[in-house]
């Protein structure tokens, strides 16, 4: 076991390396001469330009700038082999020293930023994810125990929707009429943005009272698929042989459906929640700009936008690595789950 | 191909409005909720909307206590004055830090820190500004010259070179040298007669040298201090920075102003300029700029006024007059096609369509806000029919396909403008139409930011660039007309020479005489009109919605983010 997760996390690093380089390749090609942060400015002059870009360390070569972020300068310096840089400087700490680097367009703190939304984010996830599992269990199951049925259709329209709705609509409905219309219908409103009111909140119902739009928004796609995983996995259980020789036997038909098929059909389900983990970071981003949930996904929109490479840089980084953490765990619970499943 | 005339274009337009397209929906959406609060009762509509109604100070009544929320569309950066870069940012540093200097709407200098706005003295190099008596740090201890001299030092001072100072460049260029005479005075000696020294650099917020010498030169680019400083000298103190959701400040006691009738001010991270207008609506914002698609829908919200002035900016188009970089200039080379071109733009039924009427179109090459902004003798009023003809005299006639060309170079080229502003992406499609009216063949591409900018500014290769300029209180405008600003990271990217400018804007900036260098303003903006290198489209609106509770919030003009020389006299009429 132990030995088996020391494999992964080793393997990990190629994985991180790749997506990082691959990352800030693409970054880095979309932005010219451009100064992340600077606007056309008739007030800032060519001299100007030039001299922050320097103080950024941007006319470095790539590979310089790509091992200055990753921390191998640093170390490369230490070792004595600065001279192998081309005579270019380390200017920032890099991730191998555990600086997971600076914004290049005000320079905060990467993990200060991350790890001060991850909160938010986890909070929104989390919640939606509980919803989502909650409700598409139930659903799929009694989809799959009626197959055929109206409210098996009604549940397959619902879900058909709910994957085809776009997320970012469905949430200005949402604030459409429950926060501007109820209010102008002089109606108890929902808030339409942030965590907490701004002034005299953060009381527990306030943040429920926040939470409760784009959690159901986010839960809703989750459910829709979860509940179609649960359905079809639950009908391919039903039609197995332990399930007949379980009703053969007698067991009464709630056992048979709940403790032997239900467990075995919510394997491919742990699968796919397990792999919404970096859902912490990319699931939310939609519904985190629309609700401008102060979260992880807003985080990456906003700077993506801007052009902020070391930001985005870091988020990928610290995405990448939870993808490598979420599967991890999947796998795990899988052995817990069937025993069929050895790690080795 | 039939011919299409530019009211087709606008038909068209409208049909591509009514197309459901996302900003279509938000416009609706804002409809909807507009109709919605009339039916309710609503009748908000007579509200004040040309140029800033809520310019009047009235203090009499004015109640103690309670806190204002102001939206922004993206959270802060860096609060501090020697970094601060955009606006969000701006907002909150200079309720935080004060400067020597603060400006009017009109961009009127007023002294703020300082006990007058400094005359040169004799030698025409050396500024003396006196500092008002009994000001205070936030702590209690007094601000001196030595705090002015050591934040000059951080900007500019090679012993702070490690300091990443965004005017570094600047002032080792203009600035000789910057001591402390005594505790109440300091002495700034120029390198050389340099116009816009005062206003570019005295309006700069000043740092406690107490405070921030004990920083190493590269710890200043990275403590935490540029967002939540420990010692400043403005109306506000910071309290929390909620980062993506809010920061909160207070009142400062010893804000040298006198304190705020308000105890909390709040800057609150909003999704976007239409989420603002909702939330202004809903009463959860207090103020905050609304996208223009809303401005009309807002007018029904019983519980806000709205102030809409215009703002320092233009949006304006390059076109490429260089032969080495595109063979388009043999195009735009002509002067009589540039004009024919402008005429052919219908710029009023721009503003009112693609600006949802929160614009007035043009007319010269400086803002309407600006001192320096006249109006030239040559205008260009839309007249589609003398375009024609303007283009036929001049040899550019109409082939087969409807397309005008001469000497074998067809009248067509590429627009470019920057993906994501949707005013611009839209305005590029109509002047695509309007001109396709003329016998013009056009096509759009909204391109990314950096590279629009990389074309612009370095490489050159571009055919037709739509862009938009904020404008300094300066009007200094070197960096987009003079010859020395082709390439190389300057804005004068359509690669325009003209002897006469590049002098004027050279003689201007050594003119201190303030008469003589209007005039020199005056004089280029009338060759400009007559040259149309780059010409102007619009000047676009400002729109602020202000909630009724909240007083004496007067935005205008130049008044917006950095200068709220008003700032003092605002209250919230309920205390909360």
């Amino acid at each position: 076991m132990i030995q088996f997760v020391v494999r992964r996390a080793v393997a990990a690093i190629p994985v991180v390396i790749g997506v990082t380089l691959f990352t800030f390749l693409i970054m880095h090609s979309t932005i010219g001469s451009y100064v992340p942060g600077l606007d056309l400015n008739p007030n800032l002059k060519a001299k100007d330009i030039e001299q922050i870009r320097r103080a950024l360390g941007l006319e470095r070569p790539l590979y310089v700038q790509y091992l200055d972020w990753l921390g191998v300068a640093f170390i490369m310096g230490k070792l004595g082999l600065a001279g192998l840089l081309g005579g270019w400087q380390n200017i920032t700490p890099g991730l191998l020293e555990g600086d997971f680097g600076h914004s290049l367009v005000d320079g905060t703190s990467v993990a200060g930023q991350v790890f001060d939304r991850l909160p938010n984010t986890i909070l929104l996830t989390v919640t939606a994810i509980v919803i989502g599992v909650l409700f598409s269990i139930p659903l799929g199951v009694m989809g799959a125990l009626r197959r055929g049925s109206r409210l098996d259709n009604l549940f397959t329209a619902l879900s058909v929707g709910g994957v085809a709705v776009p997320q970012f609509w469905l949430g200005l409905m949402l604030i459409l009429l429950f926060s501007v219309q109820f209010q102008a219908w002089g109606l108890p409103f929902l808030p339409s943005s942030g965590v907490a009111t701004p002034f005299g909140g953060g009381d527990l119902l306030d943040r429920f009272a926040h939470l409760l739009m784009p959690a159901i928004v986010l839960s809703f796609v989750y459910l829709a698929i979860w509940s179609r995983y649960t359905r079809s996995s639950m009908l391919e259980q039903l039609s197995q042989d332990y399930v007949r020789t379980a009703r053969a036997k007698g067991m009464p038909e709630r056992h048979v459906t709940y403790r032997h098929a239900l467990r075995n059909a919510l394997i491919p389900l742990v699968t796919l929640v397990g792999l919404e983990l970096p859902g912490l970071v990319s699931g939310g981003l939609v519904v985190e700009a629309v609700f401008g949930w102060p979260g992880i996904g807003l985080l990456t929109y906003q700077r993506a936008l801007a052009y902020d490479f070391t930001m985005v840089l870091g988020i990928v980084t610290f995405a990448s690595l939870l993808v490598v953490a979420g599967n991890l765990i999947a796998d795990l619970l899988y052995a817990t789950l069937d025993p069929r499943i050895r790690l080795s | 191909m039939g011919r299409t005339t530019p009211a087709d274009g606008f038909d068209r337009f409208d049909q591509f409005l009514s197309e459901w397209s996302r900003r279509d929906f938000l416009r609706r959406m804002g409809g909807a909720a507009a109709f919605a609060a009339f039916s309710a009762g609503g009748l908000g509509w007579l509200e004040a909307c040309g140029g800033n109604q809520a310019a009047k100070t009235d203090t009499g009544k004015a109640v103690k206590g309670g806190h204002i929320i102001e939206g922004s569309i993206s959270d802060i950066g860096n609060l501090n004055p020697i970094f601060t870069n955009d606006t969000a940012s701006l907002q909150v540093t200079y309720r935080l830090y004060d400067g020597l200097l603060d400006a009017e709407a009109n961009g009127t200098l007023v002294p703020n820190l300082a006990t007058a706005v400094p005359k040169p003295e004799s030698d025409q190099l050396s500024y003396r500004v006196t500092l008002k008596k009994g000001l205070k740090w936030s702590d209690g201890s007094a601000i001196t010259a030595d705090d002015v001299v050591f934040t000059y030092q951080l900007m500019f001072d090679p012993k702070y070179a490690a300091v990443k100072s965004r005017y570094r460049a600047q002032l080792t260029e203009y600035l000789a040298s910057v001591t402390a005479v005594d505790p109440q005075t300091v002495l700034f000696k120029t390198t050389k007669v340099y116009a816009p020294f005062v206003v570019t650099f005295m309006v700069l917020g000043i740092l406690p040298k107490a405070v921030w010498e004990k920083l190493a030169p590269a710890d200043v680019n990275s403590t935490e201090m540029n967002q939540v400083p420990t010692v400043v000298s403005g109306a506000m103190l910071p309290v929390k920075w909620d980062k993506g959701s809010q920061y909160t400040l207070r009142r400062n006691d010893n804000w040298h102003q006198g304190k705020t009738f308000f105890d909390t001010y709040i800057f609150k991270v909003v999704p976007d300029a239409v989420a603002i207008a909702n939330q202004l609506k809903t009463g959860e914002l207090d103020v905050g700029i609304v996208d223009k698609s809303q401005w009309d829908s807002l007018a029904t919200a019983q519980n806000v006024s709205r102030v809409g002035f215009v703002a320092p900016s233009f949006d304006y188009y390059l076109q490429n007059l260089d032969a080495s970089k595109t063979p388009k200039a043999a195009i735009f080379g002509d002067l009589q096609v540039r004009k024919a071109l402008l005429m052919a733009l219908d710029r009023k039924k721009i503003a009112d369509k693609v600006y949802f009427g929160q614009a007035v179109s043009a007319d010269s090459s400086i803002g309407l806000v600006s001192p320096a902004h006249i109006t030239p003798k040559a205008q260009y009023p839309f007249d589609a029919k003398k375009a024609e003809q303007m283009l036929d005299d001049a040899g550019w006639k109409k082939g087969a396909d409807g397309i005008r060309a001469k000497n074998g170079v067809r009248m067509e080229w590429e627009l470019r403008t920057n993906v994501g502003n949707k005013v611009r992406e839209t305005l590029i499609q109509v002047m695509a139409e309007q001109w396709s009216g003329i016998g013009v063949k056009v096509t759009t591409k909204p391109v990314q930011f950096p590279q629009l900018v990389t074309q612009l500014s370095s490489t050159r290769e571009f055919e037709m660039i739509l862009l938009g300029i904020s404008e300094s209180i300066d009007p200094d405008q070197t960096q987009l007309w003079s010859s020395k600003s082709i390439g190389g990271g300057a804005l004068n990217g359509a690669g325009y020479k003209n002897d006469k400018v590049d002098q004027l804007l050279s003689d201007a900036v050594q003119t201190l005489d303030q008469k003589k260098r209007l005039d020199m303003y005056h004089q280029i903006q009338e060759i400009l009109l007559q040259d149309l290198p780059s010409p102007l489209i619009v000047y676009p609106k400002a729109n602020w919605g202000i909630s009724k509770r909240v007083k004496n919030f007067n935005v205008g003009g130049f008044s917006q983010y950095q200068y709220r020389t008003w700032f003092k006299d605002v209250y919230v009429t309920d205390g909360k």
